[in-house]
């Protein structure tokens, strides 16, 4: 797996970078974090790739927005426990 | 500083070769190109997620560098400097295709009750086509694969659109490792399809 994801950031930015993901940052904190993952490459690597996953997830369950796949899922989850 | 060297090129630092740029010396522009073109291409497609789109915006940054050389000062780095030009031209980009993906419906001028509309295109292919050539079935596996702490909370937040809060409580640990962990999973996701996808073809 890429090394990025390894990497740990500050509570904060972590909370950063899931606001950002979700796209509940304001315009100005935005166009800020955006600076900031110009100069960090982990970073923004690591919001980027978030960003895109959680696309992919969003087409997903989309293209299965079945019941029986959620279930399914969420089996996964019972089998851990 | 120094008289430019052409043979030394490859040793100037960046904020060397911009400035020798600035003196008219296209060497150095060029040496900056070849430097950057890879970066630029990888920083963008983060962005993007569209090849032709990252090589067009590649061009067009390095174009803007090379018209407004005179604007960059020294008191920034010229990558961060080089790397804000690029970021704003895809926002750019972003925001013009949005546009395209809409057609205006023109108003019939003779007819006072008529008004212009704005419908979306449904030909038009917008960026998500990347992940309409994704298996359903690649993209199921990959969130099986999935590290399990990392796939718990993904599943809880963007399966079950629970609130970060929730999901603490439901998996007994702290709201910031929540996020953490969603922001790695989502990550790794995506870094699984991506080895998937055969990244020279054209989308």
């Amino acid at each position: 797996m890429k090394n990025f994801t390894d990497k740990e950031f500050h509570p904060v930015i972590e909370e950063y970078i899931t606001d950002y993901v979700d796209d509940i940052l304001e315009n100005g904190e935005r166009a800020a974090f955006e600076e900031v993952l110009v100069h960090n490459d982990d970073l923004r690597e690591l919001a980027f790739s978030a960003k895109e996953g959680k696309k992919l997830i969003q087409q997903l369950v989309f293209i299965k927005a079945d019941e029986a796949f959620k279930k399914r899922m969420l089996l996964s989850l019972q089998n851990l426990s | 500083m120094d008289a430019f060297k052409y043979a030394q090129v490859a040793n100037y630092s960046d904020e060397d070769l911009m400035e020798y740029f600035q003196e008219g010396r296209e060497p150095a522009f060029n040496e900056l190109v070849q430097r950057y073109t890879d970066r630029l291409h990888n920083f963008l497609y983060r962005y993007t997620h569209n090849h032709q789109d990252c090589e067009d915006l590649v061009q067009e940054t390095f174009l803007r560098v090379h018209k407004s050389k005179q604007s960059y000062e020294r008191i920034a780095k010229f990558s961060t400097w080089m790397y804000t030009i690029a970021l704003n031209l895809a926002k750019s980009m972003y925001k013009k295709k949005q546009r395209m993906y809409k057609v205006s419906i023109h108003k019939d001028e003779t007819d006072p009750n008529d008004f212009e509309m704005m419908i979306e295109d449904k030909s038009i292919l917008q960026d998500e086509e990347l992940h309409q050539k994704l298996s359903v079935e690649k993209l199921e596996k990959a969130l099986m694969n999935l590290a399990p702490e990392f796939r718990e909370v993904v599943v809880y937040r963007d399966l079950q659109e629970l609130k970060y809060d929730e999901i603490a409580e439901i998996t007994g640990v702290a709201m910031g490792t929540v996020k953490s962990r969603i922001n790695r999973g989502r990550a790794q996701l995506q870094a699984m399809i991506e080895s998937y996808v055969d990244m020279g073809t054209s989308f």
